[in-house]
């Protein structure tokens, strides 16, 4: 029963066309078989799903009612391994659950497991994880994309409709891309992050992957809302996303940025990108080319560096093998946790900790870290000018498509990969709703579009991307491999 | 042992890693890129711009009242702990 979607299935399940137990067993050999080909899951929660099963009752007026979901083991589930795909947590058991958990839970969606991601959501190719990394559904020797790897490939496979990630940088956007489903990252503070293990608070985001812009907007309107217990949560009202959705978006104005613009050197997918202009244009849109200062977007990434690496290595101090995480005995308590912590983390960790911790030190702190905090400001400041004159931002999610596993990191001081690869971190450091929707294929792999909007404005960002999907064909597209 | 592999090596101590001779050479690469990263934004005018902390201003600019709430259990609380006794993390001496 590959490639369902919320509304489908629950369709379905209305018109008792399908039986909920026979379908979860179904899910469960379809889930191993998944498995089997990208190694994208971290546990799978069969027995925890089935044992809801025995006492659920099916609603025709919830759209959630008995869909079953993913989440990526950043998420705490209270019971079940939280791993975070790193070694330092591999046994931890979280006593609570994450808000957007319970609030899924209370919809009766039922979370069939937890999915890898790079370790400690830090990493882009999903190759860091601890249980190796995740094949792409189109080709499973590529990667996934990362940290939501796990998550993007998972419903990319077609397997459930829905699965859960976060972004501090693109890490729902770009693995959305390469696995060619929709990822979205509502604006900071719409979703509460309580109980989602942290990389760099100022910078994270959670969100969700659906193959449908419907589903995307049933998704999120059941995650949303203030919670008590995240202070960065907003009070403002959830809006009824999916019965605002609309297809007609004439006038609505859209910019694009021209030096992101001309760095995609990869023909097809300029053409492509060209082709959406067009599409939007023929919506009775306003579509144009907008400069953005180049000094402050060839500063993107050394800003994102400095302040994530330097959030992470204060947000992960209390990781040391005392209170909880894997733990290495020694003579002293200082020599645990130097211990624990050297043997708990991967190599590429250990390195962002301690430059983070560079940053940090008083002799730098100022030189660092504040003016990294500095440009930030002016890099939100120039992006927020576009949004004076413009609804959203349209931009291509990469210049490439997803790469072979085995393929080295690419040279990161290019202007290509300074300004292209790392545009979509301008949604973090303003905190404004992104989406990627899958917008074509090049080389038979999947590619990406990127639609940003203002703060709170999800709406606008969805029926954008609703009218799009009806004009691309490509709802509900995905790969479940060979039988 | 060069001055900035010492220097590094000292850092990840304070970091509370203990950095193998194996892991240094990547750690070096890694320091030089981010070295590079603050030279890019060295150049830079940010005389007079604020810090910005968070994506925009947080609406949240009261306390809660003191009350106890989702309170958990000591059971609870030292169920990731890898060695607990008598209700207490257990670590080794500090004094003899």
């Amino acid at each position: 029963m590959y490639g369902l979607t919320i509304t489908q299935l629950h369709d379905m399940l209305k018109n008792k066309e399908i039986d909920i137990k026979t379908y979860y067993e179904q899910l469960f050999s379809d889930t191993n078989e998944v498995q089997q080909r990208l190694n994208a899951f971290v546990t799978i929660t069969k027995e925890e799903a089935l044992a809801k099963l025995d006492h659920f009752q099916f609603d025709e007026n919830n759209w959630l009612s008995g869909i079953p979901f993913v989440a990526k083991d950043n998420y705490s589930t209270k019971g079940i391994k939280t791993t975070a795909s790193s070694r330092m947590l591999e046994h931890y058991v979280p006593i609570y659950n994450a808000h957007v958990i319970d609030k899924l839970a209370k919809k009766d969606c039922i979370m069939i497991g937890k999915s890898s991601m790079d370790e400690l959501a830090m990493g882009g190719t999903n190759k860091s994880a601890l249980t190796g990394p995740v094949g792409n559904p189109y080709d499973a020797t590529r990667i996934a994309g990362g940290s939501s790897g796990g998550s993007a490939a998972i419903v990319g496979s077609g397997l459930v409709p829905f699965a859960l990630g976060s972004d501090t940088g693109d890490s729902i956007r770009k693995p959305a891309g390469y696995c060619g489903v929709i990822g979205f990252k509502p604006t900071w503070g719409r979703i509460s992050r309580y109980g989602v293990i942290p990389y760099a608070s100022s910078l994270d985001h959670v969100g969700a992957f659906t193959r449908s812009v419907e589903d995307m907007a049933i998704v999120i309107e059941a995650m949303s809302g203030r919670d008590e217990r995240d202070m960065t949560s907003s009070n403002r009202p959830v809006e009824a996303y999916y019965d605002h959705l609309t297809s007609d978006i004439q006038d609505k104005k859209i910019a694009v940025i021209q030096n992101i613009y001309d760095q995609i050197s990869n023909s097809e997918i300029k053409e492509n990108f060209d082709h959406i202009i067009d599409l939007y244009k023929k919506m009775g849109c306003t579509v144009d080319f907008v400069e953005y200062d180049e000094t402050l977007l060839k500063a993107m990434l050394p800003t994102y560096t400095i302040i994530a690496n330097s959030e992470a290595t204060s947000n992960h101090a209390c990781l040391d093998g005392v209170k909880y995480g894997t733990r290495v005995d020694a003579a002293t308590p200082d020599e645990v946790m130097i211990a624990s912590r050297t043997n708990g983390f991967g190599a590429h960790i250990k390195r962002r900790f301690i430059l983070g911790n560079l940053a940090l030190a008083t002799q730098n702190q100022e030189k660092m870290f504040r003016k990294a905090q500095r440009v930030r400001r002016l890099i939100v400041e120039e992006l927020n000018k576009i949004y004076e004159n413009y609804d959203v931002i349209l931009g291509p999610t990469a210049g490439h498509v997803a790469a072979k596993i085995e393929e080295e990191e690419t040279d990161r001081l290019t202007d290509e990969y300074l300004i292209l690869e790392n545009h979509l971190v301008l949604g973090n450091f303003a905190g404004t709703p992104s989406l990627t929707l899958p917008c074509g294929f090049v080389d038979e792999m999947p590619i990406g579009i990127n639609i940003m909007g203002k703060l709170f404005e999800e709406q606008t960002v969805l029926n954008a991307a609703y009218a799009l999907e009806k004009e691309l064909g490509l709802k509900n597209k995905y790969a479940k491999g060979e039988a | 042992m060069n001055e900035t592999e010492e220097m590094l090596k000292a850092l990840g101590l304070k970091t509370m890693f203990a950095i193998s001779d194996e892991e240094m050479p990547a750690l070096v690469k890694e320091y030089e890129v981010f070295m590079n990263h603050v030279e890019v934004l060295d150049k830079i005018d940010t005389t007079d711009v604020d810090i910005l902390a968070f994506p925009y201003e947080i609406e949240t600019s009261f306390l809660r009242e003191d009350l106890p709430n989702h309170v958990i259990s000591i059971e609870d609380a030292l169920k990731n702990a890898p060695s607990v006794e008598d209700h207490q993390i257990k670590m080794p001496k500090v004094v003899g």
